[in-house]
């Protein structure tokens, strides 16, 4: 047994070594030199401006409400309201100047500085309305919100929050659209006619509400707005506009007007491209194509006041001057944007201005400027006169400030709706990017340069000093360029946005190289590897897949140019994307080659799966390929896994699924996990301090399945709760190990990486949250290792069968975790044979790498640790993991709405890239083991020299002080 | 009047805290001055497995209402500062009965709760100020020191090329077995020529 040991010996000493570095921390000048971050608030649908500051407040679809500087764009503060993707819903309370935001069932008030006043819990975790109405009597100046939520309303004050009234139960209130009007709240299911009013007064007075039905003369379609003219909806077929007149004398009562006869320059166009917007004399009706009347309402008549049939965006009513005014955008197509501002109650024009729309169009990348909200101000200009500005949200994402005459500002907001990203080669030297050589700097800024690095190491410089520095090494690094380099640093960045677009970002600062825009109906959904050459000539490629029925297809898009190669529409929809996980090799491309299934969640269904590319040669490498890939998923019923074998057919017959196996376990399904089929592998054992060796369980269709108590639910006094973890073999469906935590709960997150499986719950004693380590061994006894064998007979290997299962030996450990994780990733090194890190996505919105050998379940329980423990690079076992600020990967950034975590290896082992996206995007380069294989980026090369020439120079002088001294010695 | 607002309400949220409310988390988070409140989030982590957020107001304070019985875990976070973990008991009646530090059960807190940051978060690693022996230890050091030890000892060791001849010269005169011997204990330098011997 000697022989192997001696070959082991390397391998334990690489170990050691990686292990004996500690944490690898940046220091803080190095801050910004292989990272960037870029904050971000969404995609506004609402705004206001602030009434006594230089700023606008917004609330966005990323479910964010902040404020941002008029001057420069830059967010003064910004909250997360914690809800995936649904825009909140807003009212702004101008008596007591708040923002009060309905969302995932919470009603929130903030002040216009982020602070936030009150916040209550609304009886469900669903969208809510939210709409400011006036308080009781005149003694209550704060105002009151009223809080509607599936048919529950509840009254509270504007300032505290407390109930002016007990909640109203009303059911007919739980309706598709709910919209405030002239001190009623009216209700409606889209296309239908009955339409059920509630006076807002008998809330706030506490009175038993009268609900009054009105039978509108037609269907209304979901396009409505209710102001002091009453309430007014489209038709659902989009050729009438129906308006219910309120308050007042008399009955409520609806009439219906013809569009065509209301605006006979109005083209026809269905009811949802059009929207309605209240204003004090009135409703603004806009069309998307193109086109808004301002239309006046007296006694529920209404009457064209304007027509701008180059309007493509229109903003609610503002205080210009004397009078109130609408903003409407022309003209987003041209190279020219015009504001004009329109008198709601005259139809007059009080201004028009001009502005350019070059630099917009190219901050836009070619995508179409359409407006999707305009917000209006008006400010008084140094002569006294009024002036307007106006916030316009364009749909592609791109959000700027129009101001006398110029765009001060533009911000692209598209990218804080990454949904997907991949990264891809840059083009090789001399192929590269159109526009984008990067300047270069002269021998003086570089010999400055490494001045200023010494002194900073040296810790000589002044804070000037420091700063310069940083700027000189923007300047300086190679990092921006775009092209690839040798060690695979520089990559480029493909985002999916859920605006439509896909961009492709340098990774070295983040800026935009192309950007690609897809028609509303034609968004793709996901982003996939597609083909990639080992020649540099050729681009690589990545596909679109759009997923939904209609309009599904697959394109294959140049990764360089954006270039659309091919596009293909597909027949069925897409509920799921299987990879196959060895790429076809077809001469010197790489191939990726994927299974596209179609499944109803439905009791006895049976998936529909094709193959992509649907070519003889991936059918013969379907088939061929060493393993069939296996389905699975949870059932129509919870808390049961079902698994589908899969056989290849002929080409162009598609791929057969059968039901192989079905399992029942008794929870319900908290979390699944999978290992990363193409994450690569180093060593299949392991070898301890005393010089046996074992064997890593490494099945490559092992599925991790925790089970518990569903998250939300109560536990009851004194039933016991248990979370339980499960190995399943996707093959068979063999519950292979299973272990339990009992009083312990949900949520779970967890990881598989290698033979470890790292998962975090609950425990509900405590409160905290544990860490549960698990590793896993082939336990097949008698295997015998020969490093003859390993090295030159690849026949001596084993194979392992899922048919046949190997007892597995689990070693498994818990720690209470400081971390909430939200999510769990694992760097990936070109090799693997760099120490792992796991990268834990919290719940504060940041990404904490945590050492492998903190998670080792093997830490002994003891404090002095013997020689051999030592060696293996053990740490004593403490019950809390470790919780050092310096180990957070995003530094000190928040990334905001942090969705995931993409991890890509470069060609030097120790280096690894990743890329953090939420509403935020934040990149880094990591070395989990710190660069041991490479000097760093930053090294100091002046440093290095003044020594050498200080050297020579003693050297020298030296040299001729000894030749006096034996001078004068042989004088004597 | 705007402070006088604010203490008032401050006032109020103490004053209603200790009146014990049902189902009410009340308290207050403190920050050393030089860090603000834009990133403070209060996030409560219910015995029904859910996860509450609140963030405060200008003053620190956060309330939470309508949470449920059992044991809670408050997370407090701020992006310049660590807070300890706060464990709460919420009894049946929707009153916290005891609040106490998680990972230490014995130090119990007082309600209302007043939340100080254990530590400043250190994202960066510190450079050291300098310091002439880690100089010394640094690579550039060591290389110095080094090339320093060979510029002025080695010479020390090397002789004279005519000293040499002329110590030679005498040996020739001299002869005798025990000569080179004597001849190598003068210095280190002289193991080849006396090879050639």
């Amino acid at each position: 047994m000697r022989g192997p040991l001696g070959g082991m010996h390397v391998q334990i000493l690489l170990a050691l070594i990686i292990y004996a570095i500690v944490v690898a921390a940046r220091f803080e000048d190095q801050a910004g030199a292989y990272d960037w971050y870029k904050q971000h608030i969404g995609i506004a649908t609402s705004a206001q401006f602030h009434p006594s500051k230089p700023r606008v407040c917004v609330a966005t679809e990323q479910s964010v409400v902040g404020c941002l500087n008029l001057r420069d764009g830059s967010i003064a503060w910004r909250k997360s309201l914690q809800t995936a993707h649904a825009a909140p819903s807003v009212a702004y309370v101008e008596s007591s100047s708040s923002l009060v935001t309905a969302s995932g069932g919470l009603v929130r008030a903030f002040d216009l500085e982020g602070g936030l006043k009150w916040q209550r819990k609304l009886p469900v975790q669903s969208g809510a309305f939210v709409s400011e109405v006036k308080g009781k009597g005149s003694d209550n100046s704060s105002g009151a919100i009223l809080a509607v939520q599936a048919g529950a309303v509840q009254v509270l004050d504007a300032a505290d929050a407390s109930q002016l009234s007990k909640p109203h139960q009303l059911k007919g209130l739980a309706k598709d659209n709910i919209v405030a009007a002239d001190g009623y709240l009216v209700a409606y299911n889209t296309g239908s006619k009955a339409v059920l009013l509630v006076s807002t007064s008998s809330f706030v007075a506490g009175d038993a509400a009268a609900e009054v039905v009105v039978e509108a003369p037609q269907n209304l379609s979901a396009a409505a707005a209710g102001g002091p003219a009453g309430f007014a909806a489209l038709s659902a077929c989009g050729s009438s506009l129906c308006v219910l007149r309120l308050g007042g004398s008399g009955d409520a009562a609806f009439s219906c007007l013809r569009l065509d006869a209301l605006v006979p320059e109005l083209t026809a166009a269905p009811a949802v491209s059009r929207k309605l917007i209240a204003t004090s004399a009135g409703f603004v009706l806009l069309s998307s194509d193109a086109g808004a009347a301002v239309l006046s309402v007296v006694d529920g008549a209404p009457k064209l006041l304007r027509f701008n049939a180059a309007a493509m965006g229109a903003s609610a009513e503002a205080v210009v001057g004397d009078d109130t005014a609408v903003g409407l955008v022309e003209g987003a197509t041209g190279d020219k944007l015009r504001l004009v501002v329109v008198s709601v109650s005259s139809g007059e024009v009080l201004q028009e201005e001009d502005f350019p729309a070059a630099a917009l169009n190219r901050a836009a990348h070619g995508a179409a400027l359409q407006p999707g909200l305009v917000a209006l101000g008006a400010f008084r200009k140094k002569d006294k006169s009024w002036g307007v500005r106006a916030l316009v949200v364009f749909r592609c994402g791109l959000t700027a400030l129009l101001q006398q005459g110029v765009v001060v500002w533009s911000r692209d907001e598209s990218l804080a709706t990454i949904r997907q990203t991949l990264f891809v080669d840059l083009p090789a030297n001399g192929t590269a990017l159109k526009g984008d050589a990067a300047a270069k700097a002269d021998m003086n800024t570089r010999i400055r340069y490494q001045v200023l690095g010494a002194k900073v190491q040296l810790k000589l410089n002044t804070p000037a000093e420091a700063a310069e520095l940083l700027e000189l090494r923007g300047l300086l690094s190679d990092k921006n360029t775009p092209t690839r380099d040798v060690n695979g640093f520089r990559k480029l960045l493909l985002a999916l946005t859920g605006t439509g677009s896909l961009s492709a970002l340098h990774n070295g600062d983040g800026r935009v190289l192309w950007s690609r825009t897809f028609a509303p109906d034609a968004v793709p959904t996901r982003l996939l590897q597609w083909r990639s050459y080992h020649d540099i000539t050729h681009a690589p490629e990545v596909l679109l897949l759009r997923e939904t029925q209609p309009g599904a297809y697959v394109s294959a898009i140049n990764a360089h140019t954006g270039e659309e190669l091919w596009k293909q529409p597909l027949t069925h929809g897409v509920s799921r994307v299987v990879p196959v996980p060895a790429p076809l090799i077809e001469g010197s491309a790489v191939q990726s080659v994927y299974l596209l299934v179609d499944h109803a969640p439905a009791p006895g269904a049976v998936p529909a799966v094709t193959l992509l590319p649907d070519t003889a040669a991936a059918q013969a490498h379907f088939a061929s390929s060493q393993r069939a890939p296996y389905l699975f998923w949870e059932g129509s019923q919870p808390g049961v896994l079902q698994g589908f074998s899969l056989e290849a057919g002929a080409a162009g017959a598609g791929i057969s699924a059968r039901l192989a196996w079905q399992v029942a376990l008794p929870d319900s399904v908290l979390a699944l996990a999978t290992r990363d089929p193409t994450e690569p592998i180093q060593s299949s054992v392991k070898v301890l301090s005393d010089r046996t060796i074992k064997y890593k369980y490494l099945n490559p269709n092992l599925l991790f399945v925790a089970t518990g108590l569903a998250n939300g639910a109560a536990l009851d006094g004194d039933d016991s709760t248990a979370v339980t973890a499960h190995l399943v073999d996707t093959v068979t469906g063999r519950v292979l190990y299973s272990q339990s935590h009992p009083g312990a709960r949900g949520p779970v997150t967890a990881v598989v990486s290698e033979n470890l499986v790292l998962y975090h719950f609950r425990d509900v004693e405590s409160g905290r949250f544990v860490a549960c380590s698990m590793e896993m061994y082939d336990a097949t006894p008698g295997r015998e290792f020969s490093v003859l064998d390993y090295l030159f007979n690849p026949n001596s290997t084993q194979p392992v069968s899922s048919l046949t299962p190997t007892p597995i030996e689990v070693v498994s450990q818990s720690y209470f975790s400081r971390i909430v994780p939200t999510g769990l990733a694992v760097t990936r090194t070109e090799q693997g044979i760099t120490a792992k890190q796991l990268l834990v996505v919290t719940n504060t919105d940041q990404v904490y790498a945590l050492d492998r050998r903190w998670v080792d379940p093997r830490r002994p329980k003891k404090q002095k640790l013997t020689q051999d423990e030592m060696e293996e690079g053990l740490t004593p076992y403490q019950d809390t993991l470790p919780f050092s600020p310096l180990s957070f990967a995003t530094l000190d950034k928040q990334v905001l709405g942090l969705r995931a975590v993409t991890v890509e290896p470069t060609r030097l082992e120790s280096t690894c890239l990743m890329f953090a996206h939420g509403v935020d995007l934040f990149y880094t380069r990591l070395a989990p083991a710190k660069g041991f294989d490479s000097l760093e980026d930053d090294f100091n090369y002046a440093l290095l020299i003044a020594a050498l020439v200080a050297l020579s120079v003693g050297a020298v002088i030296m040299n001729y002080m000894t030749k006096q001294a034996q001078l004068a010695w042989k004088w004597k | 009047m705007n402070a006088l607002c604010s203490l008032l309400l401050v006032l109020g949220l103490l004053g209603l805290a200790s009146g014990q409310e049902s189902g009410v988390i009340r308290g207050r988070v403190l920050v050393p001055p030089g860090v603000n409140h834009s990133t403070t989030t209060i996030i409560l982590h219910t015995s029904t497995g859910e996860e509450l957020r609140t963030y405060v107001n200008a003053e620190g304070a956060f309330a939470f209402h309508d949470v449920p019985s059992g044991v809670q875990l408050l997370q407090p976070f701020n992006l310049h500062l660590v807070y300890p973990e706060v464990r709460l008991e919420v009894n049946r009646k929707g009153v916290v009965s005891r609040a106490a530090l998680s990972h230490n059960r014995n130090m119990v807190l007082n309600l209302p709760l007043t939340l100080r940051p254990a530590m400043e978060a250190a994202y960066y690693e510190k450079r050291k100020p300098f310091d002439a022996w880690s100089f010394i230890k640094s690579p550039y050091g060591i290389m110095i020191v080094f090339s320093l030890f060979a510029i002025v000892v080695f010479p020390r060791l090397k002789m004279d090329p005519e000293d040499y001849k002329e110590m030679q010269d005498a040996m020739k005169v001299q002869g005798g077995p025990g000569a080179g011997g004597a001849a190598g204990a003068i210095g280190g330098g002289q193991q080849a020529p006396r090879l050639r011997q």
